[in-house]
């Protein structure tokens, strides 16, 4: 399966669904898309953020989750939602 | 005991166990050769409790026969997702990182089955920790959907939804909180319902993520999910969000006519590819209703296309919040999938999360607008049929989608929202796999969905039919 075919599914997130195809895919080298090099590298450097160091084995596949879910946050991000707080289910009953 | 009995609903069961005409070891026994010819080809069970539910089964049995019914779940067999504490029962929630997890107590919903009276046959098959849409288990193998055992069981809930329908138990208890109750009904052809938020404990069910976690049943029939959820609802003080509003008798209130109903059916979203068969069969279902004397009215529901980034940055975070104690020391114990979604949620920004519940307060308004015209919204369960097992990509009416994203689609809204929404299946494609109906209503109106629900379930016979299992 090419890797770019899988993560770029038009608009939409590309969770990792952890099948042994996908991952074999993931992990046996093949070069990330261009848009997601980048983010490989931002992750990489946040370990001083995050207090922990991802293995080089993850920092691929957490990337291009990371990038998917980033690309379907775009109309998230511009909603406009005024002075709108978060639900809090406690209200329900 | 005929062998028929096992395939038979709550509804069928109970008046046959209250009156003695059948006993619950007899019935117990006929289910579990059923669960041991079956387990080995659809892999439904993580822990098969012979033991115990046989022991169930005889006190229900002695109970009974002194004249001490406890009710319509009394006696029945009924399986719970590994998600579920269970005392002195392996609890794995799918996974080797509780591989050896023995709980030293129950968690509430369950508690509320045994004092109903239940016989507990076992521990169902899931997805890793919830944490997926197929049950594709790296740790215990995939569970099988009986009317193709060649395709996945939909997740996370599915070795519950192919138990139920493969009548290895009565009735299932599961969890939902991206579709995991409705998406195993809808493939596996059985009634899934996800209640509101808070309608149903979460103390003992194994978090995925708090604010999005339902627990609810999936059984036979609608009329099986009511008495299911009768048994289960109500507050409790072990669960802050757990609601204290009263509930109705269910089962009572939800038997009626439909006529004059309004249905809402969403112009945005919902109908947006979708596998032909399925919109033909879901729309067949509609004009049904539209027969038994409900009105059709289009409603608008906008800016759900924010949906799956809320659902992905809520759940990431929850979730990866939760595993991180686990995460520093058994991290190689992790399915490879799970793992990427738990360290992924470590670089979500705190901002993103924050928007995405806020924007609940939204969605629900939203919804709240649609249903000032139309007392339930109708929908497929699901946009594609069920992959084979290890296929990551379905035809979603012309498109190719990732199974994940198909899948959580048309279910998402109502775990973002809290309102409660049901699936039952409404036919079967070509190929003979079934197709699932959603029929979703406002906050804790559960009784009107079951409503709808059933009145559309007996006008048809797809309830009645069952997978050939060799």
């Amino acid at each position: 399966m090419d890797v770019s075919q899988f993560v770029s599914s038009p608009g939409r997130r590309a969770w990792i669904q952890g099948s042994a195809a996908t991952l074999t895919v993931l992990f046996s080298g093949s070069q990330l898309p261009a848009q997601e090099a980048p983010l490989r590298s931002t992750l990489d450097s946040m370990s001083s953020v995050t207090g922990l160091h991802l293995g080089d084995q993850w920092l691929d596949p957490v990337a291009t989750l990371v990038n998917a879910i980033l690309e379907d946050s775009k109309p998230l991000r511009s909603l406009e939602l005024g002075a709108l707080e978060p639900a809090t289910h406690f209200t329900c009953g | 005991m005929s062998d028929e009995l096992s395939l038979r609903p709550i509804i069928v069961l109970a008046p046959l166990i209250q009156s003695k005409q059948i006993s619950p070891v007899e019935l117990f026994e006929n289910v579990l050769e059923r669960i041991h010819k079956l387990q080995p080809t659809l892999n439904s069970f993580i822990t098969i409790t012979e033991a115990e539910g046989r022991r169930a089964a005889t006190e229900a049995e002695a109970d009974i026969r002194n004249g001490h019914y406890r009710g319509p779940l009394h006696g029945i067999p009924i399986s719970i997702k590994d998600l579920f504490a269970t005392h002195g029962v392996r609890t794995t929630a799918g996974s080797k990182v509780l591989g050896n997890w023995v709980p030293d107590y129950d968690a509430t919903a369950v508690v509320r089955l045994r004092q109903a009276g239940m016989v507990m046959v076992g521990k169902t098959n899931m997805h890793e920790f919830a944490y997926g849409v197929t049950n594709d288990n790296p740790h215990y193998g995939p569970a099988r959907n009986p009317w193709d055992p060649t395709r996945v069981a939909g997740g996370s809930s599915g070795g519950s939804g192919a138990a139920v329908a493969s009548s290895q138990c009565t009735a299932s208890l599961g969890s939902d909180s991206g579709g995991s109750i409705r998406i195993p009904a809808a493939v596996c052809g059985v009634v899934g319902l996800k209640p509101t938020y808070g309608r149903v404990s979460r103390y003992g069910a194994i978090p995925l993520a708090w604010s999005l976690d339902h627990v609810g049943p999936l059984t036979k029939t609608v009329e099986d999910a009511a008495i299911m959820l009768a048994a289960i609802a109500g507050p409790d003080p072990k669960d802050p969000s757990a609601s204290s509003r009263p509930f109705p008798d269910y089962r009572q209130e939800m038997r009626g006519s439909i006529r004059g109903l309004r249905l809402g059916v969403p112009r945005q979203y919902f109908f947006q590819h979708v596998d032909p068969e399925i919109q033909k069969l879901v729309s067949a279902a509609i004009l049904q209703l539209e027969n038994l004397g409900a009105t059709r009215v289009e409603v608008d529901i906008p800016d759900l296309e924010i949906c799956s980034a809320m659902e992905a940055h809520i759940t990431l975070a929850e979730a990866t919040s939760y595993h991180e104690p686990y995460l520093k020391k058994q991290a190689d114990d992790y399915g490879p999938g799970v793992r990427t979604n738990l360290e992924a949620g470590r670089y979500l920004l705190a901002s993103d999360y924050v928007k995405s519940q806020r924007a609940r307060t939204l969605l629900q308004r939203n919804f709240n607008e649609a249903f000032k015209q139309a007392e339930v919204i109708v929908s497929p369960t699901v946009p594609a049929l069920p992959p084979l097992i290890g296929e990551v990509l379905v035809q979603s009416g012309g498109q190719q989608e990732n199974v994940i994203d198909a899948f959580l689609r048309f279910n998402i809204p109502y775990d973002l929202t809290g309102f409660p929404a049901i699936s039952l299946p409404c036919g079967f494609s070509a190929s003979g796999l079934p197709v699932g109906l959603q029929i979703a209503g406002k906050a804790f109106d559960e009784v009107t969905i079951l409503r709808v629900a059933s009145a559309y379930e007996q006008s048809t016979r797809w309830h009645t039919v069952h997978p050939e299992l060799s």
